[in-house]
């Protein structure tokens, strides 16, 4: 999986970034922590995640509001959100190449989650743990591919997005999993220990984009 | 210097006295940076410091920071102050300034702006901030600003040219403003 990350691509909002992988792109962008739009969105005692993402193409659908479901629901277990009372942190996505089937969202989500993830590290909201998502798919033989192209998710019984974090530059904890079609168990299983070898070998080089935009904003300590 | 990410855990050395600095939480002695930084490590006699020198672009309120704010009200006996755009705006008050009292009250409008120290921070209060030094209780050169330009920079470079007497900085003033 070859990857292109872009750090800080705007200039209005806190943290942003670009995450391309074959033929999906994502941006990403972050604002916040700010005061809550809403009284309603002002939660005592934690921050309120305000995700929007856009389509490539049209106006946002139930597609849309099926990945920020899944995008606050696996957010909240990497954001110190107890830190930030009564506010609000702002997250939009835009999704410029889709890379996939109208049908499937399986890349697009992998897209998001790597992009809001180093949005959130360039505007500086406290994490827990650092965070790579990876899909994979079952072809009609069995055989599991890693970061299927269109092709290969259309001709596949079942596809997978599978969130690890990463702690030590080692595979921690399983944030995330996501199976649409047939499989069985020990079929999960290895799809499970593919994406943690293939997150472990690509999360070197978001790390060495983050390193690298630091050590930008640092230009005079060299 | 180190670049950390999250989940980078190091260890704290044990029977010293550690002074943990911003970027940072700890458990037990482990300690895991909450944002991507260069980490720093100093000892001085027998206490340690450890924080992770991160830049963002959101200025987050933090005690005994110097600070430039834009008042955008006020309220009862105070001001609101305004140190980052669609953030919670800090509180200053009438009597925060040197020499202030009933008769003697600042006279400052919307849309001045202020130099002042944050006095105090908790997530679940108001930023407080005050415009007179800690230790004398005078001016100290903060209060109100007249003149000159306000430029935005990160925060990094702000906090560079806080700590830095010597730092290059654009002092040439663009004519055709």
């Amino acid at each position: 999986m070859s990857i292109i990350v872009e750090n800080d691509p705007l200039d209005q909002v806190d943290g942003s970034a670009s995450f391309e992988f074959g033929a999906t792109k994502v941006m990403s962008s972050v604002t916040g922590p700010i005061e809550a739009a809403r009284p309603r969105n002002e939660l005592p005692t934690k921050a309120y995640l305000d995700i929007n993402i856009r389509p490539s193409f049209g106006v946002p659908s139930t597609r849309e509001t099926l990945l920020e479901h899944k995008l606050g629901q696996l957010l909240p277990a990497v954001i110190n959100l107890d830190q930030y009372p009564r506010q609000t942190i702002q997250i939009a996505v835009q999704i410029l190449k889709n890379g996939e089937p109208n049908d499937y969202t399986a890349r697009q989500l992998v897209a998001i989650i790597n992009s809001v993830f180093i949005a959130l590290i360039n505007s500086g909201i406290s994490l827990k743990s650092s965070l790579m998502a990876t899909c994979c798919s079952i072809s009609t033989e069995g055989e599991i591919r890693t970061s299927p192209t269109s092709s290969e998710l259309a001709s596949s019984v079942s596809h997978f997005v599978v969130v690890y974090s990463i702690e030590d530059q080692q595979i921690d904890n399983l944030l995330f999993c996501d199976g649409l079609g047939t499989f069985k168990q020990q079929q999960l299983f290895d799809v499970l220990d593919r994406a943690a070898s293939e997150i472990l070998l690509n999360f070197q080089q978001i790390r060495q984009a983050i390193a690298s935009h630091v050590s930008q904003n640092y230009v005079w300590k060299a | 210097m180190s670049i950390v990410i999250p989940g980078d855990h190091f260890t704290l050395e044990t029977g010293t006295e550690v002074v943990l600095g911003p970027n940072l939480q700890t458990t037990g002695n482990i300690a895991n940076p909450t944002t991507a930084g260069y980490l720093v490590q100093t000892q001085t006699g027998s206490s340690s410091l450890a924080y992770v020198e991160a830049d963002s672009k959101r200025y987050m309120p933090a005690a005994q920071d110097f600070v430039v704010g834009t008042i955008v009200g006020s309220f009862g006996e105070s001001y609101k102050v305004s140190l980052a755009n669609f953030s919670t705006p800090a509180v200053l008050g009438f009597y925060a300034f040197p020499n202030a009292s009933k008769k003697n009250r600042p006279r400052l409008k919307t849309g001045d702006l202020v130099y002042a120290r944050v006095a105090s921070v908790d997530p679940d209060l108001d930023v407080e901030l005050e415009c007179f030094d800690a230790t004398t209780g005078k001016e100290g050169g903060f209060g109100h600003l007249e003149g000159g330009f306000l430029f935005e920079v990160r925060l990094a470079y702000a906090r560079y040219l806080l700590r830095h007497q010597d730092a290059p900085t654009p002092y040439k003033t663009p004519s055709n403003v």
